[in-house]
This record gives structure tokens, C-alpha cells and sequence, in this order.
């Protein structure tokens, strides 16, 4: 019973800080900065216990010397992915309602899909919480109702803007021939395009999804959180599309939460009672 | 999400976690020991006040 007591403190310290750690671990997944950090981390805390349990003083004064530059390097490393974090933190998007998104979603769809059928190259970014003002900034604004007539027509080759980014805000075009950054990961397929590795970097540093149509081979892939998926079709890419931008029945933080047990709680219940379906949409 | 789940998915990032949060708690216990050790012991304070 001592025991359990003299262990129980220790124990509850060290699962928060390992749920943190896991946390902040799957976050910079896949980054650029990740392996760095994870090594300094590593090392910092090695030479920190072995001089501590040996009475190592020049190395422990080593140590308290660069900590605070470690902190700051990590700030410096890491500035994407903490603005994308504090952005998710206070994410509300109260903006775009399901149903313009679910148009959206059609809209990208139809192009993709008809874009893909006569191999012509795409990039269109769907701003979500974060706002894309860097790449828009290098863009011409278009600011038009988003039309798989119109998405077409800007990355026609050869027109003035098909090169580069299209950014889509709501059920907007907002921006078209946009310099997107290019990811700087080493790890990827050499046979990856610009236009691949642009749409992977932009989503490292945004919570955009990215959809790619290839040049050369016509095949659709899409980008998320800095993750590519390549080669799928219409309907994965629709079912994708849906998870993110609609989300049915998933609150995505606390806001949400508070949002959708307030709408439950107030909306009157459903005239005829739907069967729910057997099978949903998987993630490819 | 089951408890099989809770467990085994991304097993090796959870199971990394916790040996680097393991790594951090020694390291600040043992240096929060150390600096208890090496302090000047601070003076024992007369509670009772001579008038």
C-alpha cells in the first residue's frame, strides 16, 4: 500500500507528459523539423540525467547555457505547425455553411474529374481555417463563382494563369496562379513534379486540402495535414473531400460541441424515421 | 475507439512517448534532487518569538 502510494504521483506525472508528448509527436509527424528535434530532445535529456547522476558540472553548465536556445530553435523550427495548431485550437469555422460546401465539393469533382479524362494539370487549394494569404499574395485574384466551367478554363494550357495554384475560399474562386511553397522533405518519390511537391508543402503549412491532377499521367492525388495520396478516383476523392469539409455528426473541437448539443437540443425530431446506411465511405 | 485500439494503434509512437516521458521525469526528479542536496540548508526559524 506504501508502495502504491509513494508510486501513484510519479505515475499520473509521467502519463500526462507522455499523452502530451504523443500528441505534439503525431503533430509534427512527417515534418521537416521532426527528426531533428526528436534527436536534440534525446541527446539534451541523455547528457542532462548522465550528468546529473555522475556530477558532471562543466556539462551541466553546458546545458543550462544552450536550453533556452533549444526553446527558441524549436519555435523558429516549428512555426508552421504551431501555427497550425493554434489555428485548429480556435478553429470555429462559422463561415461556410454544409451546403455551399457540399456544392464545393461537387464543383471539384467535376473538374477533376474532367480535367483528368484530357490530362490537363491542376492545383486547387481549399482554404479552411488558415487563411492562404502568402500564395495568394503571389496570384492574380479572380474573386468569381466556383464552376467546374471556370476551373477548366483558368488551367487551359497555355491561357495566361493556368500556371501555378488556384485557391478556393467558400464557394469562391479567389485567387488563380499562385506560387504555392514547395516542400522541402527528402524522403518523397524522385518522379514527384513541382506541382506535386508545391501542394505537399503547402498543406505542411496549412490546414488546405490540396488536390493535384497530373500532367502527364492524369491522375488525381490530393494533399492533407502534409500527406499525399496518389492515384485514386472520383469517388475517393469525393468521399475524402466529404470527411474533411463536412464532417456529419463529428464536432471537430469544443466550440462544435457546444454548437451541435445546442442544435440537438432545440431541433425538433425527424417526421419519418431514416434507415442509416450500412456501409459509409472509406478513406482510401 | 476500443481498448485494443487505445493500445496497439501506433504502438511504437505511444510506446516512444512514454519512454521519453519517462526520460524527462528522471531527468528534472533527479536534477530537483541534486539542487536540494547542493542548497545551503536554509536557517531553522525560531517560532517562538522572545518578547
Amino acid at each position: 500500500m506504501e508502495i502504491l502510494q509513494a508510486i501513484w504521483k510519479p505515475a499520473v506525472e509521467i502519463l500526462i507528459l507522455a499523452v502530451g508528448i504523443y500528441y505534439v509527436a503525431s503533430f509534427v509527424r512527417g515534418t521537416r523539423g521532426a527528426a531533428i528535434f526528436t534527436g536534440t530532445l534525446v541527446l539534451l535529456l541523455t547528457l542532462g540525467l548522465i550528468s546529473i547522476v555522475l556530477d558532471l558540472q562543466v556539462v551541466r553548465w553546458l546545458l543550462g547555457i544552450f536550453s533556452p536556445f533549444f526553446a527558441v530553435s524549436v519555435i523558429v523550427i516549428f512555426q508552421p505547425e504551431i501555427r497550425r495548431m493554434l489555428a485548429q485550437l480556435g478553429n470555429l469555422q462559422l463561415f461556410y455553411t454544409t451546403h455551399e460546401q457540399r456544392e464545393n465539393i461537387e464543383v471539384i469533382v467535376q473538374t477533376v474529374e474532367r480535367l483528368a479524362d484530357v490530362r490537363i494539370g491542376a492545383l486547387i487549394a481549399i482554404e479552411q481555417s488558415i487563411q492562404l494569404q502568402e500564395s495568394a499574395e503571389s496570384g492574380i485574384p479572380v474573386d468569381c463563382i466556383a464552376t467546374p466551367e471556370m476551373l477548366e478554363t483558368i488551367f487551359f494550357p497555355n491561357n495566361a494563369i493556368h500556371d501555378g495554384g488556384v485557391i478556393i475560399k467558400g464557394d469562391r474562386i479567389a485567387y488563380a496562379a499562385c506560387i504555392f511553397p514547395l516542400t522541402r522533405r527528402q524522403d518523397l518519390n524522385k518522379t514527384l513534379g513541382t506541382r506535386h511537391r508545391a501542394a505537399i508543402g503547402l498543406s505542411e503549412e496549412t490546414d488546405a486540402v490540396v488536390v493535384i491532377v497530373s500532367e502527364e499521367t492524369g491522375m488525381i492525388s490530393y494533399t492533407y495535414k502534409g500527406e499525399l495520396v496518389r492515384g485514386i478516383t472520383v469517388e475517393d476523392l469525393r468521399a475524402f473531400l466529404s470527411s474533411v469539409l463536412l464532417q456529419p455528426g463529428k464536432p471537430r473541437n469544443w466550440m462544435d460541441r457546444l454548437r451541435a448539443l445546442a442544435t440537438d437540443r432545440f431541433k425538433p425530431g425527424p417526421a419519418v424515421l431514416k434507415s442509416t446506411p450500412s456501409k459509409q465511405h472509406g478513406l482510401p | 475507439m476500443d481498448f485494443h485500439d487505445l493500445i496497439f494503434r501506433n504502438f511504437r509512437r505511444k510506446l516512444f512517448s512514454l519512454l521519453l516521458a519517462i526520460l524527462i521525469w528522471t531527468t528534472i526528479h533527479f536534477a530537483d534532487q541534486h539542487r536540494r542536496q547542493t542548497s545551503t540548508p536554509a536557517m531553522p526559524t525560531n517560532s517562538v518569538v522572545n518578547p
